[in-house]
């Protein structure tokens, strides 16, 4: 069932208001955030200063990527990344399969919300990563290819987040597994480390999966100066597996339904 | 006072065993929850080999050095969480009030706490610690003496000591604010972030915050400098080092005369 536009809207404005009205909780995420990327510079600079090796970025670009990539995966993977455990938990999920919008829109408006709201606390990171010296330098035709490839990358996460949560209604239990998806998409998505300091096999391996669609594909188009056919490669590829995982979520949503179980009725 | 010692570790060893009980009736979260700590855990040793094969050597520190640094910060980290983890639970125990409880039982408060619920994460950690040591001990010291065996052994039980002190501090602040978990996740991220690397490749102003202001250098750093004969930089007396592990016990003690000045603080939620 596709919603409208109008219901969207209310939905993702609601989540949004949700978010933002626990204040105190929004400048202690900001405060995690800026002290996160803060280290994080911290340490690759002193990395980068200790080594003598050559490295296979250079020390700007190394510096802009981890800024950048982390951020991204803030705004991306927030700490409850959908709603649908809590709701099968609760059982508020009978009162949404009641309502007159497909449940999966219900969960993609949501998480749209929650993704909105995390976007003012990255504007005040990428201010301070700036001042801490994780500028660069990059052309219009990189920031618009980034902004493309940034689309697609928010919806493949949400996507993948919502696919994820989905789990939750054949076990009660998810904390483990969401543990293990977070650090699997952190680590292959670039997050943690730039993909390109992957030793050859490991990178071989992360190229195949999904998670570098994430926060690579942009992270490389705006920070490596990709050209125009890589950043088109980087944006087909986060296509495909937006598509296999809108595919994937669908079926697992329409399996999941028929056993569903609230609350042991 | 070495009866109130015996009774109080008796008392700790008896709650969190029945936290430990209450925990082991969901099996198939137990084992969820130990992948899930190990993954956790695994994201920084990831990233700490990744940075290590792309950088190789961090001025004195190899490789295999580093790693062993990782192992001890791991292993202190371990044998803190899994007996006094619950400590990062005394937000929700003074915002929701169950602290009122807590007050009327016979037992020391702060044991009452730190033993109130076993987090099945914590056995994950101890999983990969004691996996990281087996491999990395015998690369970083070949040569270990029986001296250097007593000396690690020491340390870690430092280091956890220090990580015990840095979060019962912040647990104190919660008598007064209500809320403090944030900043538990801010000194956990802090302390995983930077405790895997040598503290000296950092600046002098930093090394010097992180040993007097934040004392994450006495978690593993000080320690490993003085089995690995490594200089730990800012100018800091060679001794240092080697007097680190006696470090954790006296910030406890602090520590904990903090927690407990600062349960006068506390005010009901219920009132």
């Amino acid at each position: 069932m596709i919603m409208s536009l109008a219901s969207f809207t209310c939905l993702a404005t609601a989540q949004i208001r949700s978010v933002w009205s626990f204040r105190t909780e929004r400048r202690v995420a900001l405060l995690t955030l800026l002290v996160h990327v803060s280290l994080s510079l911290m340490v690759w600079k002193a990395i980068m200063a200790a080594s003598s090796t050559t490295p296979v970025m250079s020390r700007q670009e190394t510096l802009a990527y981890v800024a950048f990539a982390q951020i991204s995966y803030f705004c991306l993977v927030p700490w409850t990344f959908s709603s649908v455990t809590e709701r099968v938990r609760s059982g508020a999920i009978l009162s949404d399969l009641t309502r007159p919008v497909g449940f999966l829109s219900q969960v993609f408006a949501r998480n749209v919300g929650t993704y909105i709201s995390q976007l003012p606390l990255a504007a005040v990171a990428v201010i301070v990563a700036c001042l801490l010296g994780a500028r660069l330098q990059t052309s219009l035709a990189s920031l618009a290819l980034c902004a493309a490839s940034l689309v697609f990358s928010t919806l493949l996460t949400l996507a993948l987040n919502t696919l994820m949560s989905l789990v939750s209604i054949w076990t009660v239990e998810t904390s483990g597994l969401y543990m293990m998806y977070r650090t699997v998409a952190s680590v292959c998505s670039g997050a943690v480390v730039p993909l390109a300091f992957f030793p050859t096999p490991a990178r071989t391996i992360v190229e195949y999966l999904p998670f570098r669609s994430m926060v690579d594909g942009p992270t490389t188009i705006l920070v490596r100066h990709a050209t125009l056919h890589e950043a088109v490669s980087i944006i087909a590829v986060q296509i495909v597996w937006l598509l296999l995982t809108a595919l994937l979520m669908w079926v697992t949503w329409c399996r999941g339904v028929r056993r569903l179980c609230v609350v042991g009725g | 006072m070495l009866t109130s010692i015996t009774s109080g570790t008796r008392n700790h060893i008896v709650l969190l065993g029945a936290a430990m009980r209450s925990q082991m009736r969901y099996r198939a979260n137990i084992v969820m929850g130990m992948i899930g700590g190990i993954c956790f855990q695994a994201t920084q040793i990831i990233a700490l080999i990744v940075t290590l094969h792309a950088f190789g050597q961090l001025g004195q520190w190899t490789p295999d050095h580093i790693a062993f640094l990782a192992s001890m910060r791991l292993c202190s980290h371990a044998l803190y969480v899994i007996p006094f983890g619950g400590i990062i639970r005394t937000s929700q125990l003074v915002m929701d009030g169950t602290f009122d409880r807590l007050l009327l039982r016979p037992v020391n408060l702060f044991t009452q706490i730190v033993a109130r619920h076993f987090n099945v994460l914590s056995l994950g950690d101890g999983i990969l610690a004691g996996a990281l040591m087996a491999v990395f001990l015998p690369r970083a010291l070949p040569n270990a003496s029986g001296g250097n065996y007593a000396f690690l052994v020491v340390a870690i039980l430092g280091g956890a000591l220090v990580e015990l002190s840095i979060h019962t501090a912040i647990a104190s602040a919660a008598f007064r604010w209500k809320n403090a978990f944030s900043l538990h996740v801010l000194a956990d991220s802090t302390i995983s972030s930077l405790g895997m690397y040598p503290t000296s490749i950092f600046t002098v102003p930093v090394v010097s915050a992180l040993t007097f202001a934040f004392p994450l250098s006495f978690i593993a750093f000080l320690p490993a400098c003085a089995l690995l004969d490594h200089d730990a930089g800012a100018d800091l007396p060679s001794w240092l080092p080697w007097a680190s592990p006696a470090w954790g016990p006296i910030l406890v003690v602090l520590a904990l005369l903090l927690f407990h000045r600062s349960i006068r603080h506390y005010t009901s939620p219920q009132i």
